[in-house]
């Protein structure tokens, strides 16, 4: 005989494993909100330095700019790539925690590389900015977690309310908690979206 | 404690967060892949006359301006224009932007509104914590809400690990996603 197809059993696997997918990211979320809510407990500071460097021209060329990358150890992805007032060019590389600007002079071809350095504080924090794909590969996985842990937040929601109306359907609390909730986000949305 | 008791907190604090959940889920997608969702078009445009004073600071001026015709909304400095006869500036905030023009004759001022819509105010909500110059009491009150949002849903993940472990725990569930932590974990390490 087939089994029959249970759908609160159903929803209620997708409402756990939806959460238990993303624990990791949900904790770090929830950690680093509370460090920049409480920033004053939880200072961000940065150690910066520059060096300029002399480099011969091929140096700067696509096919070695790797190399000139793992030579000056600047690490992390391209995220900002332009040609400043001047005509130099700019390049960033963030890596959680870090932060490197190389600016190439118009001029005489040489190099700048400015970098910064977060304190602990500031690297966990990078952990809740760091978003988007492209990179090395590490970054389009965490890319790939961020986009499930959208679609997981929402599916959790959604089956969390549908999982509540079969167990406390009538349970006036719950009711209350809904409706003054859904009442007071949405006046706030109202007032931002026509006041 | 009582499974029942467990239940039903876990799904009085669930409800409570849920519709930051949904903020938080639709805003992580929308950043994830740099989507723009405001627009730069002016939908009012209108007229005001303020009092000028000439004292001021550029800074103090926008922020002057803005209180005289009671907008909420930061002056951000960058985007300050002046020349001999006007003063140009922008009032931002959540769901709207003002581009302001001042004649500086005779303190009459242009107003351009951009709204930001539905989409990019609910977004938005990631990043608002009420605090916005000239907000209200209503809507500052957004800090609480967004504390408490934070802090139960922390406590609803605890009574949920609590019940799945206690009641429904089953050794495949606890390989495969403590095997996702901890591969979630070292990718952390490594970006």
């Amino acid at each position: 005989m087939k089994p029959k197809f249970n759908f609160y059993y159903f929803i209620k696997k997708i409402h756990l494993f939806a959460s238990l997918a993303i624990l990791a990211l949900l904790i770090m979320y929830l950690t680093t909100s509370f460090m920049m809510i409480y920033h004053d407990y939880f200072k961000v500071t940065k150690k910066e330095d520059s060096v300029a460097v002399a480099v011969m021209s091929e140096q700067l060329s696509e096919a070695n700019w790797p190399s000139f990358l793992d030579q000056h150890k600047i690490h992390g992805r391209l995220v900002n790539e332009y040609l400043d007032r001047k005509g130099n060019l700019i390049r960033r590389y963030e890596k959680v925690g870090h932060a490197t600007e190389v600016i190439i002079f118009k001029e005489n071809g040489s190099v700048q590389i400015n970098r910064k350095e977060f304190n602990l504080a500031g690297k966990i924090i990078g952990l809740h900015r760091i978003r988007g794909y492209g990179g090395k590969i590490q970054y389009n996985i965490y890319a790939v977690l961020l986009d499930i842990t959208g679609i997981s937040l929402i599916l959790f929601a959604i089956t969390g309310v549908i999982l509540w109306l079969k167990l406390l359907k009538h349970n006036k609390i719950a009711w209350m908690i809904l409706i003054l909730g859904f009442l007071y986000v949405s006046s706030i949305i109202g007032y931002l979206i026509f006041i | 404690m009582k499974k029942s008791l467990v239940i039903k907190l876990h799904i009085y604090a669930g409800i409570f967060t849920s519709f930051y959940l949904l903020v938080f889920g639709f805003s992580t997608i929308i950043l994830n892949h740099d989507i723009l969702l405001r627009n730069d078009i002016v939908t009012k445009q209108w007229d005001a006359e303020i009092i000028i004073d000439t004292t001021l600071t550029d800074r103090q001026f926008a922020e002057n301006i803005r209180d005289q015709i009671g907008f909420m909304g930061w002056v951000p400095p960058w985007k300050y224009q002046r020349n001999a006869s006007s003063f140009k500036f922008e009032i931002v905030r959540i769901g709207k932007n003002y581009e302001l023009s001042v004649n500086l004759q005779n303190g009459s001022v242009e107003i351009f509104e951009i709204p930001g819509g539905f989409l990019d105010v609910f977004n938005g909500l990631h990043f608002f914590n009420g605090n916005i110059p000239n907000a209200p009491f209503f809507v500052r009150t957004w800090q609480v809400y967004q504390w408490l949002s934070l802090f139960i849903m922390g406590l609803s993940l605890i009574l949920g690990i609590w019940l799945w472990l206690k009641y429904s725990y089953r050794p495949w569930q606890g390989f495969v996603f403590g095997s996702l932590f901890i591969v979630t974990i070292i990718i952390m390490i490594l970006i």
